[in-house]
């Protein structure tokens, strides 16, 4: 066992009203410079639909994450070291700029300076990259509330995978918003595909990042994300991406988009998991088996041979017992409702999802039911395919029976608290089905509902003793730079003194030039 | 009186087309009146401002006791202020832009009934450029008014009619409900029962940029009356003597926005637990009903403007508020109406859901119950017009204007993110079936125009509009990629271009109990909700 502890997160979907709020403290905190107009390192998207950029999911257009070959051995899709070589100075994988949109500005000028005439000025868009006018025909967050899905949402992938074709009419509307980030992953396609080595995760907590002064702009990480959340500075030809605001991280602070989130659906907190079992969790044969597979390279952080081994491996005092009191483990773990995006990909991810119960409410409520209901509910759970299919292809690998039991367990949850909050009854009948006891309930009652700020992030900060080599703080502010806003000259040294070159904490994942 | 009942003299109201009438100066302070909040903007453009406007509307029916002039005045306003730190639709128009230092350059205080936190602002950094806080800017404005007026207004007595009001003896105006006009010889003409109160007060005009800077005398001799419970300040007032300093004449010194802020914190009870408690104690007396102990644990309290800088503050509970803060509570309306049997502010002191006014009764309205929405083409006839001539098919439908997921009122969203994070323009939300009624494809340009004016947008087809009804939803200006229409050649509108200010009538009910004006709480309202427009796809070349 070799225990190491990852930053993680998880998101509770029925929580997100689509506000954009993290979208826009993400952007101004990050890309809010020239050569990334059209980055969102945070999006937020509208499902179904078909995502930012257009159909990001479909991996047999784009070739990103892992399978696995005819012998069983985990293989970048986009192919060997030969294959990507060849395809190194014209990438047939690459999104282009129709894809993402093309940015707009505007010629704020005209409002103040526009001379006499017969109409009040209007300021125009203005193409951000080529300054020419232009139309508006695309956006980061185009399909927003279903806006243009009857024409686009078919091209869905997850959608178009589906045996029940969903149709686009008014009284079967269902719909929820998903905020992405980079899911810094425990098997990352991106830093495997990186042929600098400039892309890296880092040792002491996992977060995946891109040494501005190594990367030569080969962006083969573009194209092996499946998440498609590396982008391209078009300005400096180099990668950015989810930097998971580890200066903040750093300092025990939560990042910006779970800071600023206004449904306070985000948690943050400590996993603990065996190093030595991520390769083998990758590439069990059977996709729908990903999700447990990741589950046992977890680790119970209050297991004393755990803890134990944690010690061992330098793991300190006030980070394993911040793994201890970690929502993350809670809720994907201990209650297990939280649920990773797209495991098939075999990236496993390490931002996670609880899935929303909206879209079967909406069923409900769509064939005249009451969704207060909670037999109606577990009818429609059961029942009604579309939504629960849908919610398979995104977080179970198509498994509706997990999604199902997640389901179940969220309204069980909310009939129980109303049972007990409006007639202070017990409701015995929905403990059993959902297999909890009374006080495991109102744990997972209190940590979806009420939690507040410091028991959703429980972010233990970086040490002090290792600061000399944090070089966030060591050159002075971590937003200086040419490159932009934390993107330049950092860690040059490294992040913990252990480290030796600087970059990849994790090289297992590399070897072999992406096989592994 | 004489004057009045003879008819010699009116009020405005009843001639309001007569120059004299003319509102003539329109101070827009961080609002956007021609942007967004105004409903019926055309009229606004025209009447108002004398500008080009879209409406083509044609009155039928005529007022009985109004006078009617064919020709409607244009160009009312002499002078339009816009005091903005954007450039509005509302600064665009106006003759004078006042630049406004923004949030982080003032102090300021922010509460509302949501939550129960009072907030401070202070300024990050100085205003910058010619930028001035709020507070200086209207100190400005009154010291130069006050200049002018020294010449030109002086010193006089103005004689108001002031409408009945809330929470006052005014509620027993009109007993029963029996709605009796002297003007039609049912009753004498009494002010403050059958017409508004009669009211004269002398100003000192010159005086008014002086008067602005400091607490007047009146506070220490007749209290502060919210909600009908009056609060004695008396040692409020020392209190703020002390903190803020004093004028020449000892009176309260509110020279500057922190000092102002000092008082209102001083001066509420949600945020001086003495004056929360004294209002208890004499609600107390009026109900007969224990009360004064839900502020009683903050009684010593008094919340600093130093505090809300510090932090937000939780405020007090105060019979200002219905709601009870006490314990750590979260403010929900009306729980001391119900917990504490503090009677209603309503005829019976009852929640009361049977009304028998007059004009209740008329209109059916007794108890509640569904009303269907306005047939508009039965009231103002088939909108469209054949006026483009191209037989271009077109579609009728209902149109709503709702609040956005990220504003309302004034507020405004079309900053660069969220620009990019939407069309990046204007755009209506109209169903699938309708699209494909007239030819429409997700993002085509449309059209839209009734009689009110026409608005150019982007279509946004979706499912998740029911057929028949098309969302323009509120706070697009008209100044961001809006280009001309097809129709006129004249810049689009803004979502307000379509609508009219209606008024219903039941809201014109005053001077019986609840049915009683109070400012900003109860009284007509603009209703726009019920309108329809025509739709027609458009040609997709567009110009600015």
């Amino acid at each position: 066992m070799r225990v190491m502890a990852q930053v993680a997160m998880v998101m509770n979907l029925d929580k997100c009203i689509g506000c954009h709020t993290c979208s826009v403290t993400c952007k101004q905190t990050w890309t809010n410079r020239d050569g990334v107009e059209y980055v969102w390192f945070n999006n937020v998207e509208t499902k179904p639909g078909v995502g930012y950029p257009k159909r990001y999911e479909d991996q047999d257009r784009w070739h990103g994450g892992w399978q696995l070959d005819r012998r069983g051995r985990l293989k970048l899709r986009a192919g060997g070291r030969v294959k990507r070589l060849l395809n190194l100075f014209s990438n047939p994988d690459l999104a282009d700029l129709d894809d993402y949109y093309e940015p707009a500005t505007y010629d704020y000028d005209t409002l103040i300076n526009a001379p006499a005439g017969p109409h009040t000025p209007v300021i125009r868009p203005k193409s951000a990259i080529t300054g020419r006018d232009m139309a508006i025909t695309w956006g980061a967050n185009w399909e927003d509330d279903l806006g243009g899905a009857p024409e686009h949402a078919p091209a869905d992938p997850v959608l178009a995978a589906m045996a029940e074709k969903v149709k686009m009419e008014f009284d079967k509307t269902f719909m929820f918003h998903l905020p992405r980030i980079c899911e810094h992953c425990l098997n990352p396609a991106c830093v495997a595909a990186c042929p600098s080595g400039a892309m890296y995760k880092r040792e002491e907590d996992g977060i995946v990042l891109v040494d501005q002064n190594r990367c030569r702009g080969w962006r083969m990480c573009v194209s092996s994300c499946p998440y498609k959340k590396v982008y391209v500075n078009h300005r400096t030809g180099k990668a950015e991406k989810c930097t998971f605001c580890f200066p903040r991280i750093e300092a025990g602070q939560p990042t910006v988009c779970a800071e600023t989130c206004v449904g306070r659906l985000r948690y943050l907190g400590l996993i603990l998991y065996d190093a030595d079992a991520v390769l083998e969790a990758a590439r069990v044969p059977d996709p729908r088996d990903l999700l447990e597979a990741q589950r046992r390279v977890f680790l119970d952080p209050s297991d004393p041979e755990v803890v134990e081994a944690a010690r061992a491996a330098g793991i300190s005092e006030d980070w394993i017992a911040a793994a201890q009191r970690s929502p993350i483990y809670r809720l994907a773990m201990r209650y297990r409702v939280a649920l990773p995006l797209h495991p098939e990909y075999r990236t496993l991810p390490m931002v996670w999802y609880i899935p929303p119960l909206s879209p079967v409410l909406d069923a409900v409520t769509g064939v005249g039911a009451d969704a207060d209901d909670p037999d109606n509910v577990f009818h429609a759970i059961t029942d009604l395919r579309i939504p629960l299919e849908y919610l398979a292809g995104l977080f179970s690998a198509g498994d509706t029976e997990v999604v199902a039991g997640v389901l179940m367990k969220l309204s069980a949850m909310r009939a129980y608290m109303r049972a007990r909050t409006v007639d202070g009854t017990v409701a015995e009948d929905l403990l059993e089905s959902v297999g909890m006891t009374a006080a495991e309930m109102e744990e997972l009652y209190r940590l979806l509902a009420i939690a507040k700020y410091d028991e959703r992030y429980v972010v233990p900060a970086a040490h002090r003793e290792d600061a000399a080599a944090l070089s966030a703080q060591a050159d002075g502010c971590s937003l200086d730079g040419d490159g932009g806003p934390g993107m330049s000259d950092f860690h040059p040294a490294g992040v913990t003194g252990r480290r030796t070159d600087g970059r990849l904490g994790l090289k297992i994942f590399v070897r072999d030039g992406g096989t592994a | 009186m004489n004057e009045l009942r003879s008819g010699n003299l009116r009020f405005a109201a009843e001639d309001p087309g007569d120059p004299a009438n003319f509102p003539r100066v329109l101070t827009v302070w961080r609002a956007n009146l021609l942007g967004s909040s105004g409903k019926g903007n055309e009229y606004f453009l025209r009447h108002l401002l004398g500008a080009d406007a879209e409406t083509r509307n044609q009155e039928g029916l005529r007022p009985a006791e109004v006078t009617w002039r064919e020709e409607a005045a244009e160009g009312k306003l002499d002078l339009l202020t816009a005091i903005d730190f954007r450039m509005t639709s509302t600064a665009l128009f106006s003759d004078v832009v006042l630049p406004a230092a923004t949030w982080y350059e003032k102090h300021d205080l922010s509460s509302t009934d949501m939550h129960p936190f009072v907030h401070a602002f202070n300024p990050a950094i100085a205003p910058p450029w010619q930028t001035r806080s709020d507070y200086d800017t209207f100190l400005s404005l009154a010291d130069r008014f006050s200049a002018l007026a020294a010449d030109h207004l002086g010193r006089r007595t103005d004689v108001l009619a002031v409408p009945l009001a809330h929470d006052t003896p005014d509620e027993l105006a009109q007993p029963g409900g029996r709605v009796r006009d002297w003007k039609h010889g049912e009753c004498e003409p009494v002010p403050g029962r059958t017409m508004p109160r009669i009211v004269a007060i002398e100003r000192d005009y010159a005086a008014v940029g002086e008067r602005m800077r400091s607490i007047g005398p009146l506070f220490a001799e007749l209290g502060l009356t919210t909600k009908a419970v009056t609060y004695r300040v008396g040692p409020e007032l020392d209190y703020l003597a002390d903190k803020n300093g004093t004028t020449g004449e000892g009176r309260v010194s509110l020279a500057t926005a922190d000092r102002m802020c000092e008082a209102i914190l001083a001066l509420s009870g949600t945020t001086n637990g003495r004056l929360s408690t004294q209002g208890f104690e004499t609600l107390e007396k009026r109900t007969g009903t224990r009360l004064a102990d839900l502020a009683a644990e903050h009684e010593g309290r008094r919340i600093t403007f130093a505090d809300t800088q510090s932090r937000p503050q939780p405020v007090i509970t105060s019979p200002e508020w219905s709601g009870s803060e006490t314990g750590g509570r979260r403010y929900s309306a009306f729980v001391i109406n119900v917990e504490r049997d503090k009677p209603w502010h309503t005829l019976t002191g009852r929640q009361q859901f049977f009304l028998d006014h007059d004009w209740i009764i008329e209109l059916g309205e007794q108890l509640p119950a569904y009303r269907p929405p306005l047939n508009m083409r039965r009231h103002y006839g088939e909108q469209r017009d054949g006026a483009d001539g191209d037989g271009g098919a077109e579609v009728t439908v209902r149109y709503l204007t709702p609040h956005s997921k990220w504003s309302i009122h004034s507020e405004y969203q079309d900053n660069a993110y969220m620009l990019a994070l939407s069309r990046g323009g204007p755009t209506i939300w109209m169903s699938v079936e309708d699209a494909r009624a007239i030819g429409v494809a997700d993002n085509d340009w449309i059209e839209a125009y009734n009689r009110n004016g026409v608005v150019v947008a982007r279509a946004i087809v979706s499912h998740r509009m029911p057929a028949g009804t098309v969302y323009m939803y509120h706070a697009k200006d008209r100044n961001v990629n809006v280009p001309l229409t097809e129709r006129s050649g004249r810049r689009g509108g803004v979502h307000n271009s379509l609508t009219r200010l209606l008024l219903k009538p039941s809201h014109l009910i005053g001077g019986y109990a609840q049915f009683t004006y109070a400012f900003n709480y109860y009284g007509p309202t603009g209703n726009q909700r019920d309108e329809i427009t025509v739709i027609r796809r458009r040609a997709q070349e567009v110009t600015y």
